[in-house]
């Protein structure tokens, strides 16, 4: 995949590449389709199972239920369905539990909210990342090292749970921020359904930081750690040396000869970036009440609203395969080393 | 000077008759409900301002016909109005839409009189029609996912009948019913819904839309101005699983004694907050008004009541959801079968069962014991003179000792008739507070000799093998119903569809079990409510004595309210009432916000 071809211009190479790589999504997804479809199935029962329980709920009810859902179907034809009306109609199927089309359960007035806090951490981490571990690497073992070191394991090891009921616990018994300001949600309660407004804007950034912090601190230190390694090995290199001897300024040395190519590494990290976002958003929307894609997803696990599950696996293989995708052509682009066939 | 003045005559005119705009907006019908003082016990209420709730779930649609979620209904209950309602509280039976009633021919006519005046949120009248509407075209059809429409339906000589429902005037409605059947009245409690809007989508009076298109109709991507109700409040805005907002219906038919139009709110605003955690410092930080909360919440919020402006109130047992443990009499295993079936052994283990410890340690000390299938919060069919089992471990040992367990071998467990240690399992579903309380219990029985084994499975696979009747024992909790008729024959009777211990009662009912048919049937025939008590107590001094199911205790229902909040919380009753994670407001349109 990464062999050195010559002949044909680089570019073109890419693109054929990357035509090559979006191919090979479909039947990717299509076996993740299958498999996560097949897990949903394995789980006893069905939607309609906790209503059996309800003697307010007669048999009859749930029996016409059943039929309107196609719960009575064999699973193959259930998934042969769902997949059909995906290919052709770009329908995701219809969720039981909210009575609407999965797509607006999962994504409607949610994909925004997913993507907003997702690269919102996503800078905070790796902008926050990068600089302390280009400190570390060049004030290696002072205070402020271990220190830095000390804070980016913390928020490796402390669970986001843990710190997203933490921050609340602060903000809203210990120093008790009021009403007005609010804690959790997107807004505080007497901004919830009104205009947009200025002061709409600074209170949705105000419910915006505790997500950013729990989230991001959780992935810091990884940034931290890789950057600060990868720039001590590059330091170390004879071509920093030299860049050194030819008496360039010390600042000049690392920024633009070392951390150049220390940073490579953590590009092809970017890509995988996606799965750990994605798995801490979940902890952290619950916990903070943000309403993500995640949630609508997790809601319709725990209720089997099957195809609104399914579609939620679906979508976030999705995203790591782009996320995948994204990295190999931002190396590519950064490295001239790496060719593509 | 002249033209000048003209100007400033039509200006004002145009200010009058802006300014009377917000006064034409409220309309009362010429017959309103007058909520009377016995309800409206807060001191001056004030109108206006925005109520904050939140809720762990949000409505499912806003269809009220083919809802079965309580967080559906919880929402729809402020948007519709019903003929009448039996009252949160009182357990009365009040007027809503109609104004009076009558039942003549024994309990088998029912004639309704609606108010006159009534108008639908968007401002057309609302009569009789609409009501033959809601339930001839709607829950009488079979096209419509109703289940209203088993209620009402009677088995007369094997065949399943329905009533007749018949428009007499412009604001008369009569309900024929094939014999007298005293619980089908709670059926007629559904919420009426416009013909005018509703007509074009549903199959049998339009046939250009498809089969079953009302079941779809209502639902939560309808642009929220479609739906048009009659209740006290109208939805202003809907954000997916983000909250609701909804506001004073300009036509709502409430007033309160002086005759000014209610609601005293404005809006209420719902923010769905499925983390009790989050909800709680969202409460506490003053985000939220009024907060239905848990057991395990109740200590926090209670340790900072002195300081803060806020009082946690304990409304008493719960309505529906009461914990049991079922002992299965169809056991494959003979011996155990033989065991379980014995009365004498479902009493000794039901002394077994130490009700304080649970209490304490797995509510908080915020739970009741209950001794029978009906809650102590209906007022109206509790019967308080049970046969109570309380903990006494002595005379767990004496019973099983009168059977003939005995422990032969010294092991410390005893012995059925096969010689074989008495052993079996009980099933709950993991991760839930019924598993603490199956623990204490298994860890009472060892010292009367008995081993359980706690066993947690996924909720779906604890229901399928009750269903199926593949288990020794489960623990279950069971929804109450208002009226004692739904729960009673579901579960009790011994056809019920969840008469999960005994699945060949249906066949084979044994002595208890057809004087509990009977009684059931008897409540049932008539419309006396003292008659109905009678039968009642007797069928719940049956199950009481009987022990087909080990009623265990019932959660206290327990929330937390901001003061500024008027007409929630200031009686013992609960204003605000959580079923299953939805937030219920049945009188929401008397709170009111204090300046």
């Amino acid at each position: 995949m990464r062999g050195g071809r010559i002949s044909s211009p680089p570019h073109r190479n890419m693109l054929t590449y990357i035509t090559r790589r979006i191919l090979y999504f479909v039947p990717l997804l299509l076996i993740v389709s299958i498999i996560s479809f097949g897990i949903l199935q394995l789980r006893p029962g069905n939607f309609l199972t906790k209503y059996r329980v309800d003697p307010r709920i007669s048999e009859d009810t749930i029996k016409q239920m059943a039929e309107r859902y196609g719960l009575n179907e064999p699973p193959y034809v259930q998934y042969w369905k769902w997949l059909q009306g995906i290919v052709t109609e770009l329908d995701f199927g219809y969720s039981f539990e909210t009575q609407q089309p999965v797509f607006n359960v999962l994504f409607k007035g949610r994909v925004i909210w997913t993507l907003v806090v997702m690269s919102s951490t996503l800078l905070f981490s790796w902008t926050i990342g990068i600089l302390i571990g280009i400190y570390s690497a060049t004030h290696q073992y002072s205070l402020a090292d271990h220190l830095f070191t000390l804070f980016g394991f913390l928020g490796l090891s402390i669970p986001n749970f843990f710190l997203a009921l933490l921050l609340l616990y602060l903000l809203s018994v210990v120093i008790n921020v009021g009403p007005s300001l609010g804690v959790g949600g997107l807004f505080s309660s007497n901004y919830v359904g009104e205009p947009w407004s200025w002061g709409k804007f600074l209170n949705f950034l105000w419910h915006l930081w505790p997500a950013i912090v729990v989230m991001g601190t959780a992935r810091m230190a990884t940034v931290i750690r890789q950057m600060r390694g990868n720039l001590l090995d590059i330091l170390g290199e004879q071509y920093v040396q030299t860049a050194r001897s030819k008496g360039l300024s010390e600042i000049r040395v690392v920024l633009k000869h070392a951390v150049r190519n220390a940073i490579n590494p953590l590009i092809t990290m970017l890509g995988f970036e996606l799965p750990y976002l994605i798995g801490g958003a979940l902890i952290t929307a619950i916990v903070l009440n943000l309403p993500t894609v995640e949630r609508a997803f997790y809601g319709a696990l725990l209720s089997q609203d099957i195809y609104v599950a399914a579609s939620g696996l679906l979508f976030f293989s999705f995203l790591l395969l782009v996320g995948n995708l994204i990295a190999d052509i931002l190396l590519a682009t950064v490295d001239p080393r790496i060719r593509y066939d | 000077m002249r033209s000048f003045s003209s100007i400033r005559i039509a200006f004002s005119l145009i200010l009058a008759l802006l300014l009377s705009v917000p006064l034409l907006a409220g309309e009362l019908p010429q017959t309103p409900k007058v909520v009377d003082d016995r309800l409206n016990f807060g001191q001056n209420p004030q109108f206006g301002g925005t109520f904050v709730v939140s809720t762990t779930t949000g409505p499912e649609g806003f269809n009220p016909v083919i809802a079965t979620s309580t967080s559906t209904i919880a929402i729809t209950d402020l948007i519709f109005g019903r003929l009448f309602e039996v009252h949160p509280i009182t357990l009365e039976q009040e007027p809503e839409l109609a104004k009076s009633w009558k039942a003549s021919e024994g309990g088998k006519v029912y004639t309704f009189y609606l108010r006159e005046g009534l108008k639908w949120s968007d401002g057309q009248p609302l009569t009789a029609e609409d009501v033959v509407f809601t339930f001839k075209d709607l829950h009488f059809n079979p096209d419509v996912e109703s289940d209203t429409r088993s209620q009402l339906q009677l088995k007369v000589d094997g065949e399943k009948k329905l009533p007749q429902v018949k428009k007499v005037d412009k604001y008369t409605v009569q309900f024929t019913f094939p014999k007298v059947f005293a619980p089908a009245l709670e059926g007629l409690t559904t919420p009426i819904l416009p013909k005018h809007v509703l007509k074009d989508q549903v199959h049998k009076l339009n046939p250009e839309v498809s089969q079953g298109n009302f079941n779809e109709t209502w639902s939560l991507d309808t642009n929220v101005d479609e739906i048009v109700g009659c209740g006290p409040f109208t939805i202003k805005e809907f954000a997916s699983g983000r909250y609701i907002i909804l506001e004073k219906n300009p036509y709502s038919f409430f007033a309160n004694e002086q005759g000014e139009q209610l609601p005293y709110l404005d809006k209420i605003k719902v923010l769905f907050v499925e983390n009790e955690q989050a909800s709680v410092t969202k409460f506490l930080n003053g985000g939220i008004d009024a907060l239905s909360i848990s057991a395990k919440n109740y200590p926090t919020l209670k340790k900072r009541e002195p300081k803060e402006n806020f009082r946690v109130y304990r409304a008493g047992p719960g309505f529906g959801t009461s914990h049991n443990f079922g002992f299965n009499q169809d056991v494959k295993d003979e011996d155990l079968k033989k065991l379980f079936r014995n009365v004498k052994f479902r009493r000794a283990v039901a002394y077994a069962f130490d009700e304080g410890t649970v209490v304490e340690n797995v509510f908080n000390d915020l739970a009741q014991p209950q001794w029978g299938p009906i809650s102590a919060a209906n007022t109206l069919y509790h019967n308080p003179n049970l046969k109570k089992y309380s903990f006494d471990l002595d005379r767990a040992r004496e019973l099983l000792d009168e059977i003939g367990l005995t422990d032969e071998d010294g092991d410390g467990i005893r012995e059925t008739s096969e010689g074989e240690d008495l052993a079996f399992t009980a099933i709950t579903n993991a991760g839930s507070d019924r598993i603490d309380m199956a623990n204490i219990f298994a860890n009472d029985l060892e010292k009367i000799g008995i081993k359980m084994t706690v066993k947690g499975l996924e909720f779906n696979t604890v229901i399928n093998r009750m269903l199926e009747g593949e288990f020794e024992v489960a623990v279950m909790s069971l929804v109450g119903s208002r009226d004692p008729h739904g729960t009673g024959t579901n579960v009790f009777g011994s056809d019920g569809g969840f008469h999960y211990w005994h699945w060949s009662a249906k066949d084979n009912p044994n002595e208890a079990e057809k004087k509990i048919d009977e009684l059931l049937s008897k409540a049932a025939s008539t419309v006396e409510l003292e008659e109905r008590q009678k039968y009642y107590d007797e069928y719940q001094r049956i199950l009481s004595e009987q022990v087909p199911l080990l009623f265990t205790v019932q959660p206290e229902v327990l929330y937390a309210v901001w003061n500024y909040v008027g007409n929630v919380g200031e009686t013992p009753s609960p204003y605000l009432l959580e079923r299953r994670g939805s937030l219920f407001l049945p009188l929401a349109h008397l709170i009111y916000l204090k300046k």
